[in-house]
């Protein structure tokens, strides 16, 4: 995983999330969307990306679909119904996070 | 700049040279690093340094030693076949992954068992059977029965697997999948079995102690049925495409 741990409890999100716009992507078309929409921040290893795809595939959140492509099969992944739904939970869940972490990394103080 | 069909072939040769023996994981792995070695070779580099780049991007070491003609010291070699504990690891978290996801959808399968109307009926069914023999069988042949109905369905993925030994113990998916179902089926069994160990005789098992076994068993071993035909059906669709 790349530069920071703390994108790390995030990875299944940003997968989800990913697979949600573009319908279907396959591993290598992930790392490197994750690398442009961050201008390079986050760097997806391999060893983290494909462990959890499997696991997102395993939970039946994936559904998978095999494509010649370049004289080689590719494997993309897709969003199920149960997949889209978890991925509403799971951005509302990511969201929450990061305004009680704004909440506490920059408090509003007032006086009434 | 694509690599050629020759070039693909290499990259296969290499893999499983790497001890990347399961299909499923070898297919995704050689699309991934083609297109990296592709998008390297854009940028400049050749076909080797490429494959060298990418060998050592996935944790595999790149260096081989041997001792120099004169005995005195070592020369080192660049080698993509040197070390291969990259994929072993890789192969291992993406089966950490897998069972933990098959663990996770296991339970879903089985709330959905309740919710489901099939399965309900399939369940309803059995349990109407058992209600009613119950009146025309003596406990023990019932008992028997039971015993013999709920083995054959744990057994069922083993004997799933065994028409199926190509396709699964050469995948991934399906070999967590295999694991993960007779796994989970086998911790059941002994469960059911531990109070044989305290009660000696089958008369001493009543029928209500029966029908629980049955009642709480038949979704469990239903469900992990269910679970690994599916992943069998889908990758076995995938490993067609392979041919």
């Amino acid at each position: 995983m790349g530069n920071s741990k703390l994108y790390k409890g995030s990875l299944n999100t940003i997968i989800l999330k990913l697979l949600e716009e573009k319908g279907k992507m396959y591993g290598y078309e992930i790392t490197q969307k994750v690398k442009e929409l961050t201008k390079g921040e986050l760097k997806i290893t391999e060893g983290a990306l494909y462990p959890a795809l499997h696991k997102l595939e395993a939970e039946g959140l994936l559904d998978v679909e095999v494509a010649k492509v370049d004289n080689r099969l590719r494997k993309y992944y897709k969003l199920t119904e149960a997949g889209e739904k978890e991925t509403v939970n799971r951005l509302a869940e990511l969201e929450e996070f990061i305004r009680s972490m704004q909440n506490l990394v920059n408090p509003k103080w007032s006086i009434e | 700049m694509k690599i050629n069909k020759e070039q693909i072939g290499f990259i296969d040769d290499y893999l499983l040279k790497n001890k990347v023996k399961y299909w499923d994981v070898r297919m995704e792995l050689l699309d991934h690093i083609s297109n990296e070695v592709e998008a390297l070779m854009k940028a400049g580099s050749s076909f080797t340094k490429a494959m060298q780049a990418v060998h050592v991007k996935f944790g595999n070491d790149l260096t081989i030693k041997r001792l120099n003609k004169e005995n005195t010291g070592w020369d080192t070699f660049p080698s993509l076949y040197a070390d291969s504990s990259g994929y072993k690891q890789l192969i291992e978290e993406k089966r950490q992954g897998l069972t933990k996801g098959f663990v996770k959808l296991q339970r879903k399968v089985l709330k959905l068992f309740f919710t489901n109307t099939k399965s309900l009926i399939v369940y309803a069914c059995v349990l109407g059977l058992f209600l009613y023999t119950k009146e025309y069988f003596a406990v023990e042949a019932i008992y028997e029965f039971v015993m013999r109905l709920l083995m054959v369905m744990s057994l069922t993925p083993i004997l799933i697997a065994l028409f199926n030994l190509k396709n699964m113990f050469k995948s991934l998916t399906i070999n967590a999948a295999y694991m993960s179902s007779t796994t989970s089926v086998s911790f059941v069994w002994l469960l059911l079995f531990a109070p044989k160990i305290f009660l000696e005789d089958v008369e001493q098992f009543s029928l209500t102690y029966i029908f629980l076994v049955l009642a709480l068993l038949f979704p469990f071993f239903y469900t992990a049925i269910q679970l690994f035909v599916n992943q069998l059906k889908k990758y076995k669709l995938a490993h067609k495409k392979l041919a």
